[in-house]
């Protein structure tokens, strides 16, 4: 895959600042989308409501997980705080700050049902 | 005498939810969604500040776009077609009203907690409030800084009320971070800059310069800050001390119109009364002398009215 614009978004993914990290196949995701989740709520400017509020509530989300499995619910808060961020923030950061985790449990790789993650 | 056909001149045609409308060229898509009787909901928006479109409440979707837009600032295209009620619409004002009514506290904040009804936003889905902050705490936050989320609880901005002086308090734990009382004080009235946004994502807060107290800032106290907060987090004192007290009975509050006293500029004053006192003033955004802005003397100077040596 060619590490550019179109070469990303023809395997459904996201150039970013063109980090490509790699990981063992069954590592544990969770860690790793906190970490994320983390960083775009200490980067986000705290302009508009969207992105100031959704990084909380989606690092607040992943931590409730951790600590007593994903449900249902989880599912339904991250898809609801995604879309308002996606749809509704001023810029890229909060446009973008779920891309990682909805990729990620699009492909059940976190927050499944049972799962520690 | 031959047809004249006078070109439409200034103003543009686009459809908002399936209905062709011709407005003035330069309106913004709220203006043009008020001019075809859709009322959409606003709370960074006012008519006298320029916006700036931080609270997306006011978001529609406009064809052809990728993200929603914010009908407060954007301006009309010819040809734009704008859905004000779409399900993409309906959900992130749902969102963004749970976002922040979780996250303050909206017990003065009327207009928000009806659009919180109308659009049947669930503020207690994220859990148990979080503890509030200790004085002080939200004001030295470190930019790029945070505690781990415990899992249990949902963060608010929480924390105590800043009584300073002796005219208006700032129960910041109400604060919606809307840039409104900033406007007014800076550019947009005042032109004091007493007041700014410090800080960064969700420790962003409004601040005078090293959060001073008020006396010590550039504060002229001419309340203006106050009349344009939509949510109650800037209050007059009277007005705060009565609510705490249970003695401020807004429904037996008369109004009343006049003309400030104290000088040439002529001021529309409106006197808020209860048992014939006067517990408030402001001034009509719509008087074309104040847009709703007075002076210290305007807006504080009325205890002599009230004093016991009057004669
Ligand atoms: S009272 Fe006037 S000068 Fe003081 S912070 Fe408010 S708008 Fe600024
Ligand atoms: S204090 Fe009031 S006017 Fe100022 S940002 Fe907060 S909610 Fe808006
Ligand atoms: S409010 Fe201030 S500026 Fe306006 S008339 Fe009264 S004294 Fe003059
Ligand atoms: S009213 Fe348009 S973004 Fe706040």
């Amino acid at each position: 895959m060619p590490l550019s614009f179109e070469g990303t978004r023809a395997i459904g993914a996201t150039l970013g600042s063109g980090v490509v990290m790699v990981l063992r196949e069954g590592t544990e995701l969770l860690p790793y989308l906190r970490r994320m989740a983390a960083f775009f709520r200490d980067e986000s400017c705290g302009q508009c409501v969207p992105c100031r509020v959704g990084t909380v509530r989606v690092e607040e989300l992943l931590a409730r997980a951790a600590l007593r499995g994903p449900t249902a619910d989880d599912r339904a808060l991250l898809s609801d705080l995604s879309q308002v961020m996606r749809d509704a923030s001023i810029c890229g950061l909060g446009q973008t700050a779920t891309s990682a985790l909805d990729s990620a449990v699009k492909r059940r790789l976190a927050l499944v049902d049972g799962g520690a993650s | 005498m031959g047809k004249v056909s006078l070109p439409v001149v200034g103003t543009v045609e686009i459809t908002i939810d399936g209905r062709a409308v011709r407005v003035r060229e330069g309106a913004t898509l709220r203006e043009a969604c008020a001019a075809a009787g859709i009322e959409i909901p606003t709370l960074c928006w006012a008519e006298t500040l320029t916006p700036v479109n931080v609270c997306r409440v006011c978001v529609v979707e406009l064809a052809g776009a990728r993200t929603l837009v914010p009908s407060c600032s954007r301006k009309v295209e010819a040809g734009m077609a704008v859905q004000t009620d779409s399900e993409r619409v309906r959900v992130s004002r749902r969102m963004v009203l749970e976002l922040l009514a979780s996250s303050v506290d909206t017990s003065t904040a009327p207009s928000l907690r009806a659009f919180v009804e109308r659009y049947g936003a669930d503020p207690d889905r994220f859990g148990p409030r979080a503890t509030p902050a200790a004085e002080g705490v939200r004001d030295a936050a470190h930019a790029g800084h945070h505690a781990e989320p415990d899992g249990a609880t949902a963060a608010t901005v929480g924390q105590p009320v800043k009584v300073d002086n002796d005219l208006y308090v700032r129960d910041y734990a109400k604060c919606i971070l809307c840039y409104k009382c900033v406007e007014a004080c800076g550019t947009d009235a005042q032109g004091t800059f007493a007041i700014s946004v410090a800080g960064r994502g969700f420790d962003a807060r409004i601040s005078t310069e090293h959060a001073v107290p008020i006396p010590e800032s550039a504060c002229v106290y001419c309340g203006n800050c106050i009349a344009v907060c939509p949510t109650g987090a800037l209050m007059a004192k009277t007005e705060h001390d009565m609510r705490a007290e249970g003695t401020w009975r807004e429904p037996e509050q008369k109004q009343t119109d006049t003309v400030c006293p104290y000088c040439g500029v002529g001021c529309v004053l409106r006197l808020h009364t209860q048992d014939d006192q006067i517990l408030k003033v402001t001034s009509p955004v719509e008087s074309s002398v104040t847009s709703g802005n007075l002076c210290i003397k305007g807006r504080f100077g009325f205890g002599h009215v009230a004093g016991k040596d009057r004669r």
